[in-house]
């Protein structure tokens, strides 16, 4: 009878403390396939179904909890053994992403204070899409065409407001890896010698920075919102968004080479940013920079656990010179207009210097990214055609490679989104790319796909 | 005795002529009575209805402080709960998309777009000011209603280039007709005309477009008046909220 009584307490305190008023509830169901045009190559397929749900409560003015958990199903996997057609999760796998988890005080330390803490998407930068100075949520490729998808991270995020100024001071103690699409872009494999000895190449190894104070992610943000503009000057320490070739691990038996093993890590940078928004004769107007201080990388090269000298490297085939990221600091750019012609033709284009896989000075290429927008038939129907163009030439050599210069490429997309009630949607879309040999867009070309989304919001 | 009916004439017929409204006293009138409270906060429900009679629902709040600042929240649908939109000034505006939980500036090719699919613009949504940019130019005595014509500055930007408008006794707009170039485009009809304490407002305003055969219908379902807004509602901080 006691157990009873306290089941059913239990069963009903939950609803005493999360009324109907202090929990809100929503999210969406998504469902998403995307079917290569490459067959054979590393994207036949993906399917994804997504039930997202979003919570909020607030038990007091000043207080604010907020939850996004993702609930995924990926692919049917690629099963190839008999024993696993008796596990579920070989069979439908699923995952639970917990997307963001935080609290906010506001207004109770000081009135025009608010602390968040947790798990929680850190949004920086004006530019569309590109920015710069948007360093602490890590990139979510999944779907690697998506460039604004972003990752959640841990951290104490303290905003200050007076007047039109606000101060932002982030710490992130942990650090939250990007989630990598499934092909090399981290350019490693141009490495000459794993491309001359690729049989023998084992899985490369990735280190992550230790939990240590020394490695902690910070970084503060001052802005100005006034009548004519808003601009924001930032500084960030942390690591970029990439891992970037290291070491390289070489065993020989004899005078065989039995294997080598590439390890990665996450290069440190310290980042100043500037960015501006405005509004220009009715044309909307961003602009954003960031001025990039990297920790050089060299890769290191091991034999038998032995680290292998400069002058010793002619002897095992091994070029000198390359380096993984160059010990000089860079420009990132992103900067373009806005703007909505007479019946409703949006278009928004911007030139980028440094995509984000670009991590050294030689390395930065200059692209033209645009897209236009427009609805048809009442907002019912809405297509939008994105267009990248690749202008400009790195230097190679940094990788080792020949001196290509003048490459040029480009992808194009075309996305039609039906809106047959106003929570649901249904998109349809396609993607290509093409370039020269050397271009960055170029790891776009096994992309090529065409994809089909639904999309409903509760 | 004859003298003073005929002095009282005179300073009968002097004092009405004296005291005549003008086409602009009405206009200045329309719009100090659409600012006079000191801030409101207003839950709406917007229904757009479609060609083939399609109806789509939006819910919102409005708050408002002043001429200038204004925030529009979405309540509903879930795909847009949450967007807002916040004005502090003609070309002053501000989008919260919680998605991505940016605050974006909004330029202000956007203020002659349509706001949230509805057929009022963004212009038309944050704006209760018109004589910055029109010019009333006529009045027409009716029997319950007074009609006055609005004419475009030079220079100005804004999407009519004339509004024939007609206002109650209340200086409130029963009627608005918006024209193009001598083209008829949209007309705005308010009905439900209440005093809400010491204020008279239209609780219901539907906005046609003739040439898209189109209309949205905009109700007040909750009206507050001088609730003493504290002017951090008005800011990028209350956006993300």
């Amino acid at each position: 009878m006691k157990i009873r009584l306290f089941l059913g307490l239990l069963l009903l305190f939950p609803s005493l403390v999360f009324s109907e008023e202090t929990l809100k509830l929503g999210g969406d169901i998504r469902s998403n396939l995307y079917v290569g045009l490459v067959y054979g190559d590393i994207y036949n397929y993906f399917n994804s179904n997504v039930i997202t749900l979003k919570g909020e409560s607030r038990p007091s003015e000043n207080v604010q909890g907020n939850f996004e958990l993702r609930f995924r199903n990926e692919n049917i996997s690629e099963l190839d053994r008999l024993s696993e057609l008796k596990y579920r999760k070989y069979v439908e796998p699923v995952s639970l992403q917990f997307y963001e988890a935080y609290i906010q005080f506001s207004s109770i330390f000081f009135k025009a204070l608010d602390l968040r803490f947790g798990k929680q998407r850190i949004a920086w930068g004006t530019a569309d899409g590109f920015n710069p100075t948007d360093n602490f949520s890590p990139m979510d490729l999944e779907d690697p065409l998506d460039f604004k998808n972003k990752l959640s991270v841990w951290a104490l995020n303290a905003n200050l407001y007076y007047s039109s100024f606000d101060l932002s001071l982030v710490l992130q103690p942990l650090f939250e890896p990007a989630l990598l699409p499934n092909f090399d872009l981290i350019g490693s494999a141009s490495n000459q010698m794993m491309q001359q000895y690729s049989e023998r190449l084992n899985e490369p190894l990735v280190r992550i920075p230790e939990f240590r104070a020394r490695n902690f992610i910070y970084g503060t943000r001052l802005r100005y919102k006034g009548e004519l503009f808003d601009i924001s000057a930032s500084y960030f320490h942390g690591y970029a968004a990439i891992p970037v070739l290291r070491d390289i691990m070489i065993e020989t038996g004899g005078f065989a080479l039995k294997s080598i093993t590439p390890a990665l890590s996450y290069p440190s940078q310290n980042v100043a940013g500037l960015d501006i928004a405005m509004n220009l004769f009715d044309i909307g107007i961003f602009g954003e920079a960031a001025v990039v201080f990297p920790d050089g990388i060299k890769p290191t090269y091991y034999v038998n656990g032995n680290r292998l000298e400069e002058k010793d490297k002619k002897t095992f085939g091994i070029p000198e010179g390359g380096v993984s990221v160059e010990d000089k600091s860079y420009i990132k750019f992103a900067g373009g207009f806005d703007y909505t012609f007479k019946g409703g033709y949006y278009i928004n284009v911007q030139f980028v210097r440094g995509f984000f896989n670009e991590l050294s000075s030689s390395a930065l290429n200059n692209y033209i990214f645009a897209y236009m927008k427009k609805d048809f038939f009442d907002s019912v129907l809405q297509i939008q055609p994105s267009f990248g163009l690749e202008l400009d030439t790195d230097k190679d050599e940094i990788f080792g490679g020949e001196k290509i210069r003048d490459e040029k490429a480009y992808i194009f997309s075309l996305e039609t989104t039906y809106i047959p009630f106003n929570t649901g949607r249904i998109i349809l879309g396609g993607a290509m790319a093409r370039g020269d040999s050397g271009s960055n867009l170029k790891m776009f070309e096994k992309l090529d796909q065409i994809y089909l989304k639904f999309r409903l919001d509760f | 005795m004859k003298k003073v009916f005929i002095i009282l004439f005179v300073l009968f017929f002097i004092s009405s002529v004296l005291s005549a409204e003008t086409a602009q006293d009405v206009l200045k009138k329309v719009e100090s009575r659409q600012n006079e409270a000191k801030d409101a906060e207003i839950q709406v429900r917007i229904t757009t209805i479609e060609k083939d009679g399609t109806k789509k629902t939006k819910e919102g709040i409005i708050f408002q402080k002043g001429e200038e600042k204004r925030v529009f929240k979405f309540t509903s649908p879930a795909d847009i709960k949450g967007l807002s939109v916040l004005s502090t000034g003609k070309d002053t505006r501000y989008i919260y998309l919680p998605e991505f939980k940016k605050v974006r500036r909004i330029a202000g090719h956007v203020k002659n777009q349509s706001f949230g699919g509805t057929d009022f613009t963004n212009d038309e949504i944050s704006s209760t000011k018109y004589s910055d940019d029109y010019d009333a130019v006529e009045l027409k005595e009716g029997t319950e209603t007074r009609t006055i014509t609005l004419k475009r500055k030079e220079g100005s930007d804004r999407e009519f280039d004339r509004i024939v408008a007609e206002v109650t006794a209340d200086y409130v707009i029963k009627k608005a007709e918006m024209y193009k170039s001598d083209k008829l485009v949209k007309v705005l009809e308010v009905s439900n005309i209440n005093k809400h304490g010491k204020y008279v407002i239209g609780e219901k305003m539907v906005m046609k477009d003739l040439t898209k055969n189109h209309s949205t219908e905009m109700e007040m379902v909750k009206i507050e008046f001088d609730k003493g807004l504290s002017d951090e509602i008005f800011t990028e901080r209350f956006l993300k909220k």
